[in-house]
């Protein structure tokens, strides 16, 4: 029997998915990926503290989701200093100006 | 049991939403903080302190608080989309997600059986798991140092 604490990741999941597709701006459609990882997070750790003991592959899965999101959130910041100082604009269907 | 199961949905839920429907972005990283700190209750809930712990270490005390340095200098607001497109794309999304995660589960199939089945499948490659996970690491990494040559470039 599944409980209900699985419908988190799933309207996480839908949210941060509605938020990236409907929102233009970079720093925003980012915050949504990292809702994604949230939500990805809770689903494993519902899984997998299911299981009879101490699990290397659910450890393993939680340092790499935490790690790509750690990623994520640095090359966030790393574009977000850039453009704020060369003034271009988080719109992302303008982000094609980047290149040249 | 189930109403402190609805409660946190529910807070989660309400936390995420409001990263979106928020004008300001430092608001908006608040917010994503608290769906952070609503998805380590859930940990706690399920019995995984040490999971929980290190969620609020990752989540909020890294990641966030990185964000809200960065983003705390933006004093404007910015242009918000149609809220009737994300309220669409949230249901619809919502529904097919539903769908998938009820559908493939049948009543027979318990959380631990897809854990022994999941661990058999990906025990050989652990391994490859850390290698990805570092390689991208370095690449945001290298997209700093990229960035940091541009800045130079642009200046002189």
């Amino acid at each position: 029997m599944i409980s209900y604490l699985i419908l988190a990741p799933i309207f996480l999941l839908s949210i941060a998915i509605a938020g990236i597709v409907s929102d233009k701006h970079f720093v925003v459609v980012l915050l949504g990926v990292e809702l994604v990882f949230i939500a990805s997070l809770i689903l494993l750790g519902y899984f997998f503290s299911s299981a009879a003991g101490p699990n290397p592959s659910g450890v393993a899965l939680f340092i790499s989701i935490w790690t790509v999101a750690s990623a994520e959130v640095i090359t966030l910041i790393a574009f977000y200093i850039y453009m704020k100082a060369n003034g271009i604009s988080f719109d992302i269907s303008k982000l094609s100006k980047l290149k040249g | 049991m189930i109403a402190i199961e609805l409660i946190l949905v529910l807070i989660t839920a309400c936390f995420g939403i409001a990263v979106f429907l928020e004008r300001k972005l430092i608001r908006a990283v608040i917010y994503l903080a608290f769906a952070a700190i609503s998805s380590a209750l859930i940990f706690l809930y399920l019995g995984q302190a040490f999971i929980a712990m290190l969620q609020i270490l990752v989540f909020v005390g890294g990641l966030s608080t990185y964000l809200i340095v960065a983003v705390a200098t933006e004093e404007k607001s910015r242009k918000m989309p149609s809220n009737l497109s994300f309220a669409v794309f949230a249901v619809v999304s919502a529904l097919i997600l539903f769908q998938l995660t009820y559908s493939s589960a049948s009543p027979s199939t318990s959380p631990a059986d897809f854990v022994s089945s999941a661990q058999q499948a990906f025990s050989s490659y652990y391994a490859l798991f850390y290698i990805c996970v570092l390689l991208l690491f370095a690449s945001a990494l290298g997209s700093v140092l990229v960035l940091k040559r541009f800045t130079k470039g642009s200046r002189q």
